[in-house]
């Protein structure tokens, strides 16, 4: 009964002590419809270095519960890339596809707000899942091109935001996380190079304009590690191994309303 | 003059008939959810002949019911497991990539205005809908030269209507009809359509489709709630389709969500 009791206690105190977020809150309760816009670094084995530029569609929903849970859901998809990418070559067959094999995905964070200073200091660490696209030039076709549906990762990882209220209009923060990109495509020529881990930094800024409309404003870096050494794909006449991306630095304009 | 203060006045009285009357809708319709779709379908071809293709795909739904009556719906959707026969390799068969289910990704935004019409049990929602949905069928793919994946899209516009009825705080269920329009931009079809000898026929990016949907929401507890619906689309493509080209005729499907509303 006093273990009863106790944990009862336990929960009320931590509500109550949560319950100091409601200035967070009013930047975190929000949903957003945002565009971005990257540039990709992509190299071979032969160390030869090429770059792509991507813009991308995003719907992002975000909220801190009273109690101090935090989640974030975002869809998005890549809607333009020039064609620099496209001209890699890796084999003698055509693709529609380039080497950067995010072409979309939806991602959830869930974490916990632990408040430092009760009116301008948040942080916030957190764990992630998502589903991503596999849809790499080389990925597809050593798959024989079967249904693409099957060329994607699943996407597990940790990270931590620190938010800065500035004011009842201005907010900025810095998230950082790491994700380990578990490919579920199927072996490239036998190997997996595939899976990955990426490392992604993010600056950015909420701006409560008027009322309940939010402009987002944020810059982020992803850098990419593989698990094993790019394979060199067998009809490929250049002998050398496969572009991978290697970075990807750009920026995000979003639009939104708060709850 | 006169009639420009008529018309503010009505503006204002319906504003405020709506501020009245929405609290009610809104708690169902103020919500965002996370969704999974199953859905089967008929492709048909030129000659008549028809199989049958299945998706799975998730779905993002953002929902918003403004005090002054404005409401949208945002929906972010992307296809996690297709499954067709082997159509040949124009229809996305021997090892070619797709199928002929085009929409393999899509964000597309409903705007309209809800009508309170039985106090608060009965709502009428005629709205406008657009966005951009991929269009990832192998013969649209194939018409491309194989180009840039992400030129492969259709833009998407429309009418709808929305009727809601909330049976209680805890229940509202709703039926939709929408026709939309969607509108291929992938430079290939435009190119085949100048060059129709290619595979010896035409081809038909462009559609209409109708859409019937019925569904119901459960607010669980304050903020949960559970979304089941329930929908039919019918694809009419624009031009003739005369030959081996399959193309997605009606698909019945339906979309179990989780979601919070605020």
């Amino acid at each position: 009964m006093i273990k009863f009791l106790a944990f009862i206690l336990g929960l009320s105190c931590l509500a109550v002590f949560a319950k100091t977020n409601s200035e967070f809150q009013k930047f975190d309760n929000e949903y957003n419809l945002g565009y971005s816009m990257y540039q990709t670094t992509l190299t071979n084995g032969a160390h030869n270095q090429n770059l792509q530029q991507s813009q991308a569609l995003q719907l992002e929903v975000e909220r801190l519960f009273d109690i101090g849970v935090w989640m974030n859901v975002a869809g998005d998809f890549v809607v333009s890339t020039n064609s620099l990418g496209n001209k890699i070559p890796v084999g003698q067959e055509s693709s529609p596809f380039s080497q950067d094999f995010n072409l979309g995905g939806i991602n959830a964070k869930v974490g916990y707000g632990y408040i430092i200073s009760k009116k301008y200091l948040q942080f916030i660490p957190y764990g992630q899942i998502g589903r991503n696209t596999n849809l790499a030039r080389s990925t597809v076709i050593n798959n024989n091109q079967n249904n693409i549906t099957n060329d994607y990762f699943i996407t597990v990882g940790i990270g931590v935001r620190l938010e800065y209220r500035i004011n009842d209009s201005i907010f900025v923060y810095i998230d950082q996380a790491g994700n380990y990109n578990w490919d579920q495509s199927g072996p490239v020529n036998g190997v997996q190079p595939q899976n990955n881990v990426i490392y992604t930094s993010t600056l950015g800024a909420k701006f409560n304009i008027w009322r309940n409309l939010q402009l987002g404003l944020k810059g982020f870096y992803n850098n990419y590690q593989y698990m094993a050494a790019a394979p060199t794909l067998p009809y490929d006449p250049t002998g050398s191994s496969i572009y991978q991306p290697q970075y990807n630095i750009g920026g995000m304009f979003t639009i939104g309303l708060t709850y | 003059m006169f009639k420009y203060i008529f018309i503010l006045l009505i503006f204002f009285c319906n504003a405020l008939y709506a501020v009245t009357n929405n609290e009610a809708f809104k708690k169902f319709e103020n919500q965002y959810n996370i969704g999974y779709a199953f859905t089967e379908g008929s492709l048909i071809n030129g000659a008549h002949n028809t199989v049958s293709y299945s998706t799975q795909y998730i779905n993002l739904e953002l929902e918003h019911l403004f005090d002054i009556g404005i409401w949208f719906d945002v929906n972010f959707s992307m296809v996690t497991n297709y499954a067709q026969p082997d159509l040949g390799r124009l229809n996305g068969g021997g090892s070619r990539l797709f199928g002929q289910y085009p929409f393999m990704n899509g964000l597309t935004a409903k705007v309209g205005y809800a009508f309170p019409l039985l106090g608060q049990s009965l709502q009428i929602i005629p709205y406008v809908i657009y966005g951009r949905t991929a269009n990832w069928s192998t013969s649209t793919v194939i018409s491309n030269g194989m180009n840039s994946i992400t030129s492969d899209y259709f833009y998407t516009g429309g009418l709808g209507g929305r009727l809601a009825y909330r049976i209680n705080n805890a229940i509202m269920l709703y039926f939709d009809e929408l026709y939309t329009y969607n509108w291929d931009n992938s430079a290939a079809v435009k190119d085949i359509q100048s060059a129709p000898n290619n595979y010896g026929k035409s081809f038909a990016a462009t559609n209409y489709t109708f859409t019937s949907t019925l569904g119901a929401r459960f607010n669980v507890t304050d903020n949960f709630q559970l979304g089941i619906n329930g929908y039919w689309s019918n694809f009419q493509v624009q031009s003739n389709i005369a030959g081996i080209m399959y193309t997605p005729t009606n698909t019945f499907g339906t979309i179990l969500s989780i979601g919070l509303t605020y």
